[in-house]
């Protein structure tokens, strides 16, 4: 029966193809993107393997979850920014604060 | 009277600082206890409904139709926020049919009449995660 680490194996080789193939140009950053990624969904891929190879899930339902693994990647990719954005929103706040003591200092003094 | 052209300058100058800072106040998203309890509440009927997902679709019409009215509602809501861009796409990327979150499982539901167990507590996993991601956003902005 296959191994997870056959899997992880053959899914390495596949990876430095795709990369050579296609993302020469980022070579460094597309391979450091995808290894991130699997080492993330790790212990998922490591079940949803084992449930293949049962056959208690599908192709179609493991290249499903698979997608829904990216669009969480993707929703943490949001969250980020989002958090980004609250955190500039703090630093303009205190730079308000900064702007309307001054204001009252050289103004209204 | 010598003052006079010197304090209209200052006022002047006062109200366009205020501005200035009501301009730059007006960054970053702020926070919505509302979208906290959709997400919330959806995250558990998602995980309820999708957990019927292996019996099939036809049985389920109903409850899958006002589960999508309800995220659809969510997301209308998100829209309402302002400058709530981040938020909004999440709630796209988790309604989103052609995705492979909430909206994309239904669909695969919808599609194939009925999903397989192993599927279904794997799915669901994923998309709770999702909401998590959605709230965590939320509760970490400024109230």
């Amino acid at each position: 029966m296959a191994s997870f680490d056959d899997f992880t194996s053959e899914l390495d080789g596949e990876i430095k193809d795709l990369v050579e193939k296609n993302w020469k140009d980022l070579k460094a950053e597309a391979t450091d993107d995808a290894r991130a990624f699997l080492q993330q969904s790790q212990a998922d891929l490591e079940r949803w393997t084992r449930l293949l190879a049962a056959k208690s899930l599908t192709l179609q339902d493991f290249e499903f979850l698979l997608a829904a693994k990216k669009d969480l990647a993707e929703m943490a990719a949001l969250k980020r920014a989002g958090l980004a954005q609250v955190q500039l929103g703090r630093f303009i706040n205190a730079v308000v604060g900064a702007i309307i003591s001054a204001a009252a200092k050289v103004f209204t003094a | 009277m010598i003052n006079g052209p010197l304090n209209l300058l200052r006022a002047s100058a006062a109200l366009a600082a205020i501005g200035l800072a009501i301009a730059l106040g007006a960054c970053g998203p702020s926070f919505s206890q509302v979208a906290v309890n959709n997400a919330s509440s959806l995250k558990d009927k998602s995980a309820a409904t999708l957990a019927k997902a292996t019996l099939p679709y036809a049985d389920h019409k109903d409850e899958v139709e006002a589960l999508r009215g309800e995220v659809d509602k969510a997301c209308e809501q998100a829209k309402k926020q302002s400058r709530n861009d981040t938020s909004i796409q999440q709630w796209e990327l988790m309604r989103n049919p052609d995705g492979h979150l909430l909206g994309g499982a239904l669909k695969r539901w919808q599609t194939e009449g009925k999903l397989s167990p192993a599927f279904v507590t794997e799915v669901s996993d994923q998309i709770s995660k999702g909401f998590d991601q959605i709230i965590d956003l939320e509760t970490k902005k400024p109230k």
